[in-house]
């Protein structure tokens, strides 16, 4: 596999191979988990950041930790904690004794890869400054604009269950992840896999290839920025955007970033599966992890414990997908 | 969106239709009230047939209770959605309704008082009013023993007609309600189509047609590879796959698989083809429509022998 800092020109199914065999790569380490690996891989295509949301155990950081590693990512951690301040994420400038200067000393925000462990526990100050980072990929600090690397991605990881000491991501701050994946448990055959795995190896851990590099990232997702989409799948994303805010379980729903990312994340599940053009399955599998944390429920639904997930799949299955044949009005432009 | 407009136009006659029922059985109620005051202590308005009246209430609730717990499963397909104050007055309205029912029989019966052998007090005698003689020396009407002049069996036979119009009545508008929100009873899915096999080999055979049909022409092969995937669907659909609108090509063939109609790897080929021909622009030409023409005939015998051994 290329891991030249000039890669060539691809096509989106060498592409597809490839982020196929760095799945594969990673499979060894994350055991039963490959729905979850293959959305946050759609996540590194199509440029966003991705949240991962479930209880502890499952598996969060060591997925971080194996995309970092086969993708030849740089990679840097945040304990996200009470105290955690906006310079312990953004870094801040120090006076060198030497030279006599304030010399700024970068964060771990200066990275590929970011794993942003348990965003939840720090306070929105904290928060909002790796948030703003993540919109702009830049950092100003003394009013000085300093850019992020290329690519930079945030996986950050958080827990639904504590409530004691966590600090709820606002909606408008939830809206900047890209996608939201949940780990779940593995089913029992997996986790006997899983299990037996870590005896056969005499590890904590598998020991992972290096499969890419920081410029075949970009270059895989410049293919996706070649994916053709037609615009009666456009229309399709625009009825399922427009369906959350007109539900009547939905107090507020998705904004029009939420309908970007959807779109992007079909384009990059195309080029996962070696296309340069967007089907109708691509949209309508990505509908919830794109748009369910971007939404939120009547305040009382909270306590018959409605997810956002539920009603979202309930919108895919009622919103029409584009017709088998062409409408008079795409055949006639 | 399709199914909150179906919300909101579920939701506008609601109150109407309550107040209706409450204003009918107000009026009945004072109707049928026994003779004397108001509020009659204990006397009971049902007479010799409070028994029948009261179990007719109770298997009504019975059966009402069974139907709606067998048909929600099936209308929950539809998708339709209550806002939440709707399902909260939804949940809290049904079990009362039901039981309500049931509570005004036997309270009736509760609160009637048998005549158990012992006289009862006569009442207070009423001072008679003076009623002045006819002048044209005509006798009396006789007053009523049972206060009401209606003989008993023409009664009942009134209220029985009486009855079967409300029913009928109920049923036309329950019937024109589900058209315009455009549902009808599901099929239970334990249950075969309702048509013969000879008519699902008929229409098989009617898709797989119009799909060769399009192939043959010299046409587009783009179009000629989108017809003939709409009549591989159309074949699925003949041959009892149900097909929905929010439908993809991947959950019809889903569907189908679990129909225990598996149309072999020829459907996924042809589904690819028609997924390139409808949502690319890359050029689609003679190896295109072959390819497609190849995995329809594959699927016409695959299907027309699973037909054939229903």
């Amino acid at each position: 596999m290329t891991t030249d800092p000039t890669p060539r020109l691809r096509t989106a199914e060498q592409v597809g191979e490839e982020a196929g065999a760095v799945l594969r790569e990673m499979g060894r380490a994350v055991v039963g988990k490959q729905d979850a690996l293959e959305l946050v891989m759609l996540g590194v295509l199509a440029g966003g950041h991705v949240l991962v949301e479930d209880l502890p155990g499952l598996g969060k950081t060591l997925l971080a930790r194996s995309f970092a590693t086969t993708l030849g990512l740089d990679f840097r951690r945040i304990q996200f904690t009470p105290d955690l301040l906006p310079s312990d994420v953004t870094g801040t400038p120090l006076y060198d004794r030497r030279t006599g200067e304030m010399v700024f000393h970068p964060g771990p925000v200066f990275t590929h890869l970011l794993l942003a462990d348990e965003i939840n526990r720090t306070p929105p100050k904290t928060q909002a400054a790796l948030l703003e980072a993540m919109a702009e990929s830049q950092v100003t600090v003394d009013g000085e604009t300093r850019p992020l690397a290329d690519p930079f991605l945030v996986i950050a990881t958080a827990n639904p269950v504590e409530y004691e000491g966590t600090y709820s991501l606002p909606e408008a701050q939830l809206d900047r992840f890209q996608l939201r994946v949940r780990m779940g448990y593995l089913t029992a055959g997996e986790e006997r896999a899983m299990l037996r795995a870590r005896i056969d190896r005499a590890a904590p851990e598998a020991v992972l290839d290096r499969l890419a590099g920081p410029a075949d990232v970009v270059a895989w997702r410049a293919v996706v920025e070649r994916v053709e989409i037609d615009d009666d799948l456009l229309e399709y994303a625009v009825a399922l955007v427009g369906a959350t805010r007109d539900h009547p379980q939905i107090g507020i729903g998705a904004s029009p970033r939420g309908g970007l990312a959807l779109v992007q994340l079909a384009r990059a599940r195309a080029v996962l599966d070696g296309r340069d053009y967007v089907v109708p399955e691509d949209v309508k599998s990505l509908a919830v992890p794109a748009l369910a944390h971007r939404v939120s429920l009547r305040p009382e639904l909270w306590v018959r414990e409605v997810s956002t997930d539920d009603v979202l799949r309930e919108i895919v299955d009622s919103v029409r997908t584009p017709t088998t044949r062409r409408t008079a009005a795409a055949v006639s432009s | 969106m399709e199914h909150a407009g179906r919300a909101r136009r579920r939701a506008a006659p609601g109150p109407v239709v309550a107040f209706g029922v409450v204003a009918v059985l107000a009026v009945a109620a004072l109707l049928l009230r026994p003779p004397g005051e108001l509020l009659p202590a204990g006397r009971g308005p049902l007479g010799e047939w409070g028994i029948v009246a009261i179990g007719s209430a109770l298997a009504w609730s019975i059966a009402a209770a069974r139907i709606v717990r067998h048909l929600r499963p099936r209308f929950h397909s539809y998708g339709v959605t209550l806002s939440p104050g709707e399902e909260r007055l939804r949940e809290i309205a049904a079990p009362l309704l039901l039981a309500g029912t049931g509570a005004v029989g036997f309270l009736a019966l509760a609160m009637h008082r048998f005549s158990s052998g012992d006289p009862e007090p006569a009442p207070a005698p009423v001072p008679p009013t003076p009623v002045p003689p006819p002048a044209d020396g005509a006798p009396l009407p006789d007053a009523d023993p049972g206060g009401s002049g209606l003989p008993t069996l023409p009664l009942y036979l009134v209220l029985g007609v009486a009855a079967a119009v409300v029913v009928v009545l109920v049923a036309v508008a329950v019937v024109r309600r589900l058209r315009r929100l455009e549902l009808r009873v599901p099929h239970h899915p334990g249950l075969a189509s309702p048509a013969t096999g000879e008519d699902d080999a008929r229409l098989l055979l009617s898709a797989v047609r119009s799909g060769r049909r399009a192939l043959a022409g010299a046409g587009d092969a783009r179009a000629a590879v989108i017809a003939c995937y709409a009549a591989m669907e159309d074949a699925l659909v003949a041959s009892g796959v149900e097909r929905r609108a929010s439908d993809s090509p991947a959950d019809l063939l889903a569907r189908a698989v679990g129909a225990g109609l598996a149309p072999g790897p020829a459907a996924p080929r042809l589904a690819a083809l028609f997924r390139e021909a409808r949502f690319s622009s890359h050029p689609m030409d003679a190896a295109h429509r072959e390819a497609a023409a190849d995995a329809l005939e594959e699927i016409a015998s695959l299907l027309g022998d699973a037909e054939g051994a229903r």
